[in-house]
């Protein structure tokens, strides 16, 4: 058991590791000088050679990339070309939006999508299936943007139930807070339910089909109690492995929803610095980003262990 | 030992069970396809009533039918009764029959690892049959579980009682479902080929168990099964099945004595017998296939793990000659199958010398050990994963000939001329496998393994997974094939009826290693370890002579 | 001797190569969605022939008319017509989807098929895949398109690149568990080479699987493309595309909603049919649907 948790954190640093080297190489392996992207057509060479000094970049690339390494490793993402400050800082400061909206946004998403996705399971091939299936594929279809704006001309707009944007922190007030976030977290949950509803039917359908199914019916066990005690349990592992890969889409959606919503969350950080050409914040994003899915998905292995008593190496 | 049929007399018993004229069809519309025709058969206070047949002959059916457990949106009852003591089944809400399930009448499965709940404490598993059905406290319920638990023997109540059903082994989990079953004495148990998947001795076990627990509760037995031994042993009445019909029943004694119907007769005729093949004459050419101590260890482990290495196969030494069979029998985990697959350099041996015909094959690179695979071949047990399901007959059988430099059209004619040797039409070439049956398509696996006119035939459980009269014609088939071409014959099965039948010499394995070697009549009809010996009397129905319809003369057992 | 007459009838061509259960039954809806596809895929390819208004032509005096009968669906706020920029538009989207599908699925086979056969380039190479699927894909994208600039091509390229390691993961699944097949053993045994059993006994398996998997990457890559248009760092509006039509319109998002509704609607019909296509290829794949025809 101990055993499988230090293994599952010591495979986190490979895959950190590569992450990390495919941030650099994107910087890195542009065409051209990133000097004078990063400066823009306005600027000097004199400019340009003093920015490029200062970058480090006359050094070998092996050399820059393990400098970059060693300042990663002392937990220092660099300092952000468009304001002067530490990227760290830029973080601390708008991490706390997103990670609130994401948050509110899973509990909702398993919380509709699971009952959602047993009740397909259950009335297989019939109506309330063929119901589900459809909002889970619509779900799918439709851009996380167009949701936000479909909701914001509902319940904003049209019958003023709630703020148009903005963001309040729940320090403001738990009320204030979700008036603000229920639409964003709304947004966010069309295609994480669709997702993890679909997954919860097919997983529940595939244990519907097994023998100790065929066991419990022929114990005289419930219907329902077959469905939630020996079904749902069982389906548990496909369930969760799918709320995990689901985060990163869940992490894209959050940089469209802030854009939407106008939350100062790190999605509108990313963006402002893509526009602004800021790569040591665009760096710091994906690999905090990154970083994020990788401890959501080792949580999630480890929990595995909880629905499941087989996972044990 | 005598073979004693159970010959009590069940006429003047309580009826528990009686199904009446049962028809069932397939689909939910009026016209489906009868896949149970007119079945009826009635079972008595405590009678073991055994219901034989091949696949697909109805008889899981059947018991899904009395069970309730048909699946409702495919199969559907079309006529009949079903009667529980005085309770009409088929009329009954589908609530009423749930409330049956596990009180009046329970059902064991097959595959003890699949009909239990793997992330379901077991003794919680038993309890649920308790508290589905309404009966007492949580602190009752476990003094019950734990009664039954001891009832069917297992040991360590408490510990087992916490187990997950991964941890033990596959005799206890059967003893699990068993406990599961009886727990609230149904009137009616529906035993479905129970021990088909366990090794033979734990088959043994559960067998004897079963037999004792109906003895004490006074059970009624429904035991389906396809095994003409298992049925010798624990029948008290016969049903055999064929096509969703019963042709025939009739007392245990009755039916082995004097079988009245054809297809019974063809199915006694079938099994093969446990007393060996007439030796055939020693053979002195060199041998084709010599190994020599092979051995094959796995390792497992490293970092932050315990160092593990598991010993599939230890120290094994065979020599097989020309025209020969050498059987390797033993129960799952023997190594047999490991020993099989090194042969064949599918893994990778550890240990030892593999010579095949003048060459050592042991260390050889794929592209040095390529040019010797024709040689060598290989015939598995699956017969529906042993071909290439997107890929014609003809492609199959022609691909290693062409491999090996055959033109085309040289290895079709001679892949037509095969099919035709292992008895299928010619025109079967352009046909998939979907297309055939299980025995049609282990003929074909058979054809392609020929087609290269390889010295060696590896047969990995290659009839294992047949009904017994299509065992019986592919065991014909390689015997002919034998004579004919001269093949030596490595035959890998865990049935010792089958090794008696086809193997001149026999290697008895047992947790990797080899415990006895010797010619087939030594090694079955005197076996000298205490393990072969345990293997051959765990063999069901062993007095028995099946095709002739007798005892086994004490002489000839101790020949 | 039931034994040696055949069993059943011979099966289809597509159905045969697919592995399909003879006599598999579709629903309406798939048709439904079928027609709809084709619908938006002639009407966007010929496009030329529908439209009535050019594209691009910019006229402010025709700023942000409503529906008429001149502009069925409206102008934006360029006077340009939405009805025409919406068929043009459905161009560049679909072809960054059938291309985006087109280029993950033959990289991850072929990526897919070394990993799942080699195990050594196995642990570094899903190393990499677990990599890029810890990136966010609109991050990745974001990224990319930032520094290479937008263009159809590196909006092709960015959205490849985070959609690649599903495929691969989903091939070498395929390979791992279909080399322990019996057939597979068999082929070693008869002395076939190992390319060629790669391409012949295990490359096979995964046609189906890849299909389904190639129309949910077709959809996702509409979606992202429209999602990097919305943030601003998409295709260029002189060649409309459905997501920077959307992006156009969200200045007079609360004015006129309709900039953002039309192409939100037409590109979610479109991708809407593409995934019902795909899940109805998937279910008439599934192993338990075989399973319960046998």
């Amino acid at each position: 058991m101990l055993g499988y948790i230090v293994k599952r954190i010591l495979a986190v640093i490979p895959v950190m590791a590569i992450v990390a080297l495919i941030v650099f190489l994107i910087l890195r392996l542009t065409p051209g000088d990133p000097a004078a992207i990063i400066a823009g057509d306005t600027a000097t060479p004199d400019q340009i050679a003093s920015l490029r000094e200062s970058m480090g970049l006359n050094e070998p690339i092996y050399v820059q990339f393990f400098q970059w390494i060693g300042q990663l490793l002392h937990g220092d993402l660099g300092t952000s070309l468009l304001s002067g400050t530490s990227v760290n800082a830029l973080i601390a400061d708008r991490i706390w939006p997103t990670l609130n909206i994401a948050l509110l946004s899973i509990v909702m998403s398993v919380a509709i999508a699971v009952p959602l996705g047993t009740l397909a399971a259950w009335r297989h091939g019939r109506f309330g299936d063929h119901v589900v299936m459809a909002i889970s594929v619509a779900g799918f279809s439709v851009p996380a943007f167009v949701v936000g704006y479909v909701l914001i001309k509902v319940f904003a707009a049209d019958l003023r139930w709630l703020p148009v944007q903005g963001y309040r922190a729940p320090s403001q007030g738990m009320g204030e807070f979700l008036r603000h976030a229920i639409l964003p977290a709304m947004t966010l949950t069309a295609a994480y339910v669709a997702l993890t509803a679909r997954m919860t039917r097919a997983s529940l359908l595939n244990v519907l089909g097994e023998d100790y199914i065929r066991t419990a019916h022929a114990k005289g066990v419930k219907d329902v109690t077959v469905l939630l005690r020996h079904g749902l349990r069982n389906a548990a592992v496909p369930i969760l492995t799918v709320v995990g890969t689901g985060f990163a889409m869940l992490l894209s959606g959050v940089v469209v929803v802030e854009s939407v919503f106008n939350i100062p969350g790190i999605g509108r950080l990313t963006i402002d610095a893509v526009m602004a050409r800021d790569y040591p914040v665009i760096q710091g994003m994906i690999l905090l980003t990154s970083g994020i899915y990788v401890l959501v998905n080792l949580l999630i292995d480890i929990a595995y262990t909880v629905f499941d008593p087989r996972i044990r190496y | 030992m005598a073979t004693r049929f159970k010959t009590q007399d069940f006429d003047p018993a309580d009826e528990v069970i009686a199904i009446d004229r049962l028809c069932v069809e397939l689909g939910t519309a009026e016209g489906g396809r009868r896949v149970l025709d007119e079945v009826s058969l009635t079972i008595r206070l405590g009678e073991t009533a055994c219901l034989v047949g091949e696949s697909g002959s109805g008889k899981s059916l059947t018991s899904l039918a009395v069970m309730g457990l048909l699946p409702a949106n495919a199969i559907r009852v079309t006529s009949g009764s079903i009667r529980l003591g005085d309770t009409d089944l088929l009329t009954r809400s589908a609530r009423e029959i749930r409330a049956m399930r596990g009180s009046r009448m329970s059902m064991i499965f097959q595959e003890p690892m699949t009909a239990l709940n793997p992330v379901m404490r077991v003794g919680h598993q038993i309890a649920e049959v308790l508290e589905a059905h309404g009966i007492g406290s949580t602190s009752e319920r476990r003094r019950r579980v734990l009664d039954i638990m001891a009832q069917v023997h297992l040991p360590d109540v408490e510990r087992v009682y916490r187990s997950y059903p991964h941890q033990l082994s596959g005799g206890q989990r059967q003893r699990i479902m068993i406990a599961m079953a009886l727990i609230l004495e149904p009137a009616l148990l529906i035993a479905d080929e129970p021990t088909t998947a366990l090794d033979v001795t734990t088959q043994q076990q559960i067998l004897g168990l079963i037999s004792e627990l109906q003895r004490v509760h006074g059970t009624a037995v429904l035991f389906i099964t396809h095994d003409m031994g298992v049925v010798s042993e624990i029948a008290d009445t016969v049903h055999v099945m064929r096509q969703g019909r019963i042709v025939e029943s009739a007392p245990a004694e009755r039916l082995f004595r004097t079988p009245q119907h054809d297809y019974t007769k063809a199915l006694l005729d079938a099994v093969p017998s446990l007393h060996p093949r007439q030796p055939r004459p020693q053979e002195t050419r060199p041998p084709v296939l010599d190994v020599e101590s092979l051995g094959k260890t796995y390792e497992s482990g490293g970092f932050l793990k315990k160092h593990v290495a598991k010993r599939a196969a230890e120290d094994v030494t065979f020599q097989l000659r020309p025209g020969r069979t050498l059987g390797i029998v033993g129960e799952s985990g023997s190594g047999k199958s490991t020993v099989a697959r090194c042969v064949m350099r599918l893994i990778d041996p550890t240990d030892g010398t593999i010579r095949l015909g003048d060459a050592d094959i042991t260390r050889l690179s794929p592209g040095q050990l390529r040019s010797r695979r024709a040689k060598i071949q290989i015939v598995f047990q699956d017969p529906y994963r042993s071909l290439n399901p997107r890929r014609k007959i003809v492609s199959s059988l022609i691909e290693g000939p062409i491999n090996f430099g055959l033109p085309r059209n040289q290895a079709i004619e001679r892949a037509r001329t095969l099919l035709e040797t292992v008895g299928l039409p010619a025109d079967a070439l352009d046909c998939y496998p979907h297309q055939f049956s299980g025995g049609q398509r282990q003929r074909i696996a058979i054809a392609r393994a020929v087609a290269m006119e390889p010295d060696v035939i590896v047969a990995d459980e290659a009839v294992s997974a047949l009904d017994v009269s299509v065992q019986d014609q592919v065991l014909h088939l390689l015997e002919d094939l034998q004579r004919d071409l001269g093949i030596a014959i490595l035959f890998i099965t865990h049935d010792l009826r089958v090794a008696a039948q086809i193997c001149d010499d026999v290697i008895v394995m047992q947790h990797g290693k080899v415990v006895e070697h010797g010619t087939a009549g030594d090694v079955l009809v005197s076996p000298r370890h205490a393990y072969t010996r345990a293997l051959i009397e765990a063999a069901p129905g062993r007095g028995w002579d099946f095709a002739a319809g007798r005892e086994i003369a004490r002489e000839e057992t101790n020949a | 001797m039931a034994d040696v007459s055949r069993a059943t009838t011979p099966g289809g061509g597509i159905a045969r190569l697919l592995g399909l259960p003879p006599g598999t039954r579709i629903g309406v809806v798939p048709w439904i969605a079928l027609a709809m596809l084709l619908f938006i895929v002639l009407v966007t390819v010929f496009a030329p022939l529908f439209s009535p208004h050019d594209p691009i032509a910019l006229s402010p005096l025709n700023r942000l008319k409503p529906s008429s009968a001149e502009f069925p669906l409206g102008t934006d706020a360029y006077g340009r017509d939405v009805l025409s920029r919406v068929l043009y538009g459905g161009q560049v989207s679909l072809l960054i989807g059938v291309a985006t599908a087109a280029i993950a699925v033959v990289a991850g086979l072929a990526i897919g098929l070394v990993a799942g056969f080699f195990r050594l380039a196995d642990a570094l190479i899903m190393r990499v895949m677990d990599a890029f699927m810890a990136i966010p894909p609109v991050l990745l994208a974001v990224a990319l398109v930032a520094i290479h600039g937008a263009s159809v091509s590196s909006v092709i390229l960015a959205i490849t690149f985070s959609e690649i390691p599903r495929v691969v993961r989903l091939v070498r699944s395929i390979v791992l568990s279909a080399r322990e097949e019996p057939y597979v053993e068999a082929a070693i045994s008869l002395g076939t080479r190992m390319p060629v059993i790669l391409w012949r006994h295990l490359m096979p398996n995964t046609l189906a699987p890849l299909i389904v998997q190639a129309t949910y990457i077709c959809a996702s890559a509409i979606l992202i493309e429209a999602i990097l248009s919305f943030l601003g760092l998409g295709i260029g509006t002189e060649t409309p595309s459905w997501g920077n039509i959307m992006a156009d319109g969200r200045t007079y998002f609360m004015l006129k909603p309709s900039l953002i509704f039309w192409p939100g609607l037409v590109l979610s019909l479109c991708v809407l049919s593409i995934n019902i296509l795909g899940d109805t290829a998937r279910d008439m794949l599934d192993p338990r649907m075989r399973k319960r025809e046998a």
